[in-house]
């Protein structure tokens, strides 16, 4: 563990150019950066990378482009389109078919919230390994904090709503359950409030962008 | 635009924008999902044949001509909302201030990746609307009483603007992603400034 806990920010920006230059809870050797106190899983990551970079089999991963991402562009943000426009569109296909009594509305609604079920799941991955290899500054921090655990918080609460809706739907209830409205309307204002927050982390802080990955690189914190 | 016509706007903010986050890609949200979902929904009713079996197994009923009900409502409103998607657009890219000097991963420099972006905004507005119409006609008219309600053809062109949403999007995060395009801390370190400031 000794050579471990040597582990100092400017350690790891010498020590490798790429993976190098990231600051937060490590899960390996416990080095927490000054300004990191917070629970971002998501940081976790590149530590991981990092740590077995220099041993195993993940030497081989490919290396970081200037968005700090073994891909060309972020993907989270495109498979979030399948979360944010099915969500919002189920919702309100059901306040549609709730006044209008059309019960195809309804069915269009609940595949849309079975896919946003699926997708959600698949940003939420997406989500962690782009957070983690986002080596968010100071000011960032706290939204995509906030931005993690209220999307993994969606993750169940989607979840629940789309089995609730299950069940609702093997009833052949001809109208749907208020409760039901109430929380799938409630379920779609926690998904504004998100995309909202990764908007912030996208355009406001400018996460993932060449400009600010440059100078994170060149030691912004 | 002309430095001393954006200074009319007076209000600004540091993104070139009169508000916070740019509106454009939060609705590019709502088109994509709908179309994609709309053209995806489509191929499952068209194999569907194939896939009873699956539902089945998971226990989630299901009847073809639902699929197909998807397939129609959610390209329906990605019609509607695609034209509010370019209006968006096309306000915030006449804000738009990049740097000339910055070359894209694609090697087109800032006004090259804007043209190409609106051409582009405008070409897929024109075919999610005209396949909208194509999508009516087999739902109402053509093939009402089929149990396909889509022709083969018609897959084939959702699959083809799939095609040009993937060059389109990669265009539009280039915009935002390197060109720093009405990204609050890229323009401030073109500044000079500190993104901690925020």
């Amino acid at each position: 563990m000794a050579s471990v806990r040597n582990c100092k920010k400017e350690y790891f920006r010498t020590s490798q150019v790429y993976y190098s230059n990231f600051c937060s809870c490590c899960p390996l050797c416990f080095y927490t950066s000054s300004y990191q106190s917070s629970i971002v899983f998501g940081n976790t990551i590149p530590l991981f990378y990092w740590h077995y970079s220099k041993k195993s089999v993940f030497k081989y991963l490919p290396p970081l482009n200037e968005h700090n991402l073994p891909y060309p562009d972020t993907i989270h943000p495109i498979v979030v389109h399948f979360v944010i426009a099915m969500v919002l569109f189920a919702v309100f296909c059901d306040l549609i078919g709730y006044f209008t009594k059309n019960p195809k509305l309804y069915e269009v609604s609940w595949w849309n919230l079975a896919f946003a079920t699926v997708s959600i799941f698949i940003s939420i991955i997406f989500g962690q390994i782009e957070a983690g290899l986002a080596e968010p500054y100071a000011a960032s921090v706290s939204t995509l904090n906030v931005h993690t655990v209220l999307g993994w918080s969606l993750s169940g609460i989607l979840a629940i709503v789309t089995a609730w809706r299950y069940v609702i739907r093997l009833q052949e209830k001809p109208q749907l359950p208020i409760p039901y409205l109430a929380a799938s309307v409630l379920l779609a204002g926690l998904v504004c409030i998100q995309t909202y927050l990764g908007s912030l982390l996208v355009w406001v802080y400018g996460l993932h962008t060449i400009p600010v990955v440059d100078a994170i690189r060149g030691g912004l914190s | 635009m002309n430095p001393e016509l954006l200074e009319q706007w007076g209000n600004l903010g540091i993104n070139g924008l009169p508000y916070q986050i740019p509106i454009h890609p939060n609705l590019v949200h709502l088109t994509l999902g709908l179309f994609i979902v709309a053209i995806a929904f489509d191929i499952v009713g068209v194999l569907f044949p194939v896939e009873k079996a699956v539902f089945k197994f998971l226990a989630i009923p299901v009847t073809r001509s639902a699929l197909f009900d998807v397939g129609w409502y959610n390209l329906l409103a990605s019609a509607i909302v695609t034209f509010f998607t370019v209006m968006a657009g096309v306000f915030e890219v006449a804000l738009a201030a990049p740097s000339a000097d910055v070359t894209s991963a694609w090697g087109l420099h800032a006004l090259e990746t804007m043209i190409l972006h609106g051409v582009g905004g405008v070409l897929i507005l024109t075919l999610i609307v005209g396949m909208t119409v194509w999508r009516g006609f087999q739902r109402y008219q053509w093939r009402k009483d089929m149990a396909r309600q889509v022709q083969w053809s018609y897959i084939a062109a959702g699959l083809f603007v799939f095609a040009l949403m993937f060059v389109q999007g990669t265009l539009g995060a280039h915009l935002g992603a390197e060109f720093g395009v009405h990204v609050t801390a890229d323009r401030m370190l073109q500044l000079g400034e500190n993104p901690n400031q925020l």
